[in-house]
């Protein structure tokens, strides 16, 4: 404590929180490399979750996790709840919103080769984070219990009876009784509801694991590598503040101008299993899976590979083991990226269209580069780079 | 001193003077009656609120807007009495659902053909070519073509998109059959345009709040974010 500037309070904090002041020095303080704007993007996250979680808790004041009455609160919230129409507005705008930010800030990862040692914790613990926040944009669908609710939750678990042996079981376990019924919409929302609260811990841990390492620096293998850093505070907060506040306005002009995009087309009709609608289209972040379970024409094989697709980023760091950081700077690897974001693209949209033979090949082509581009070009690359290199490790950041 | 006494005094006694009929007469006390000027003309109304009195009059003595309760109503018809009335005389109240005036769906069927009367509360959202398709098909009642046999309780409509043109529901609007207190006209295309315009209301009741405060936001962003820009080149500038 032997900073000149404490006024009392703070003074009272220090002696009780001793951790405080050398903490806020560091975040205030923290080294940052001279990185560009996508690297704002992890700020823009924090915001939306910040927003999807205080919109999440007013809207569960109201919302009534019951079969007979869950279409019904979600219409008073819409109709009679001071209010509630704009704080449900920015919960189901915010996912698109928060999901569209969580892909690009992967992707960021995956062309700046974010993911290399010793960032593996940082990326890990964001792959378990999108996993959770999948989890969370799923249950969090199923509880207005519309058309498109239902039938796209009754797709998905039902997706776990494909499991040899014990699907069946674990199926009825998970739900609670055959169907999926009162006690599984019961559980969606508590599902739902803890789950925000366990990202927000994940979300401490991932910057954690961030301060630990640094941020990775995007122009070390290039040219001129610039390797001056300055602190966060106040460059880089007025940065992601700038970023944070164009991104609030994309938000803004999604949620008050465009609200048709978010397609709740069939939504609003409260769920009837024994009607289903002509297509069950998942929302566009779920999309991919959706595709991959559908072009596999086996069950299983389907959600191997939809899990497969996910478990493959998680060796990323061990399969390539280059010492090479930026894919703007390894042909390989920049062709390979760019095939894989155009892959997911392409994915996206099969999701969304019927499953017509044109999308189903389409989406097997995209599923192709996605594992190729993982499991052959990024070792592949890494191999002739590890023996240009030598035994150095050129561009290692510390 | 004196002034102020003098115009106590005139207070005084103008205050004694004022109501000098209340005073001298026993006549009871009646409350002023103001009568609106007959010239004055009503106030025009929107046409979603034109929409609701025909929504009231005509369309909901076959569908239902369960999704809304009367009381959500307050929005186009300021009047709670003229509510509870609408409510009291459909067995509800202002907190009850707008409900189907059949007693079970087998009752409605019978009633319209064999068609259910669907629900109204987001047909403006939900119905296959949108409000553009309900404004056509509300005014596309035609004669039969020669050539063209309908069952009974079957209404000839080109626009209509099911059973081929042979619609069950009724041919719902009249000319002249409601008159509006802004004095518009109670034609067909009229009409079938101010309930579209109520239908999408119902759907979605804060489209013109939503754009108010999404430009209110977007103001607001665009001066901080115009504030931090040019923090943002001073600190580049500095460093």
């Amino acid at each position: 404590m032997t900073d000149d500037t404490s006024t009392p309070a703070t003074g009272w904090l220090d002696t009780r929180l001793p951790f405080l002041r050398p903490f806020c020095r560091h975040m205030a303080r923290f080294p940052m490399p001279p990185v560009n704007l996508f690297w704002t993007l992890g700020a823009c996250l924090l915001v939306a979750f910040g927003l999807m979680f205080v919109s999440g808790l007013f809207l569960s004041l109201h919302y009534q996790p019951d079969l007979a009455r869950a279409f019904d609160s979600v219409e008073a919230i819409e109709r009679r709840v001071p209010s509630g129409w704009l704080i449900r507005s920015l919960h189901t705008g915010g996912v698109s919103m928060l999901f569209a930010a969580l892909y690009l800030h992967v992707g960021r990862g995956l062309w700046y080769g974010s993911y290399k040692a010793p960032r593996e914790l940082v990326w890990l613990s964001g792959l378990f984070m999108m996993l959770l926040f999948m989890t969370t944009a799923f249950a969090g669908y199923v509880l207005p219990w519309g058309q498109m609710s239902y039938w796209g939750a009754t797709v998905i678990t039902h997706a776990v009876e494909a499991i040899p042996g014990i699907g069946h079981g674990l199926l009825v376990y998970l739900l609670g009784e055959d169907t999926l019924g009162g006690i599984a919409l019961h559980r969606f929302f508590i599902l739902h509801f803890t789950l925000g609260f366990i990202i927000a811990a994940v979300i401490g841990l991932h910057v954690l694991c961030l301060h630990g390492t640094g941020s990775s620096n995007p122009t070390l293998d290039g040219p001129r590598p610039d390797r001056t850093t300055r602190p966060f505070a106040p460059f880089h907060m007025v940065k992601d503040c700038l970023a944070v506040c164009v991104f609030l306005a994309l938000f803004a002009v999604l949620v008050f101008f465009l609200p048709e995009l978010l397609g709740e087309l069939d939504n609003v009709i409260p769920a009837n299993p024994l009607k289903t609608p002509a297509d069950i289209t998942p929302e566009w972040y779920l999309a991919p899976w959706f595709a991959m379970l559908r072009a596999i024409p086996s069950r299983l094989g389907g959600l191997a590979a939809a899990a497969a697709s996910l478990l493959v980023l998680f060796i990323l760091p061990w399969l390539d083991r280059s010492p090479c950081h930026n894919a703007t700077f390894r042909p390989l690897v920049r062709v390979g990226m760019g095939l894989f974001f155009v892959a997911f693209f392409t994915l996206i949209l099969a999701g969304l269209h019927g499953a017509t033979p044109l999308w189903v090949w389409l989406s097997r082509l995209a599923m192709l580069v996605w594992f190729l581009v993982f499991l052959v070009v990024l070792p592949l690359s890494a191999y002739r780079e590890r023996k240009k290199a030598g035994s150095s490790s050129r561009g290692e950041t510390p | 001193m004196k002034k102020l006494h003098a115009l106590l005094t005139c207070t005084a006694l103008m205050m004694a003077m004022c109501p000098p009929s209340l005073a001298d007469t026993d006549e009871p006390i009646t409350p002023i009656q103001k009568s609106p000027p007959p010239a004055e003309p009503p106030p025009p109304m929107r046409p979603e609120e034109r929409g609701l009195m025909i929504f009231q009059q005509v369309c909901s003595s076959c569908h239902s807007m369960e999704r809304a309760h009367y009381g959500d109503m307050i929005t186009l018809q300021p009047s709670v009495t003229a509510l509870q009335h609408w409510a009291q005389q459909r067995h509800a109240g202002l907190e009850s659902p707008i409900a189907s005036p059949y007693p079970s769906v087998a009752v409605g069927k019978a009633n319209n053909g064999g068609d259910y009367p669907p629900d109204l509360s987001h047909i403006a959202r939900t119905i296959r070519g949108g409000p553009d398709y309900i404004r056509q098909m509300l005014a596309g009642y035609r004669p039969v073509p020669p050539g063209v046999t309908l069952a009974p309780h079957t209404y000839y409509n080109p626009v209509a998109l099911t059973h081929h043109h042979r619609f069950k529901m009724r041919p719902p609007l009249h000319e002249g059959m409601i008159t509006f207190p802004d004095g518009t006209q109670a034609t067909i295309p009229q009409m079938a345009s101010d309930v579209t315009a109520f239908l999408q209301w119902a759907d979605d009741a804060h489209r013109s709040t939503r754009r108010f405060i999404g430009t209110a936001v977007l103001l607001y962003l665009a001066l901080l974010g115009g504030m931090l820009i040019a923090l943002w080149r001073l600190l580049k500038k500095e460093a």
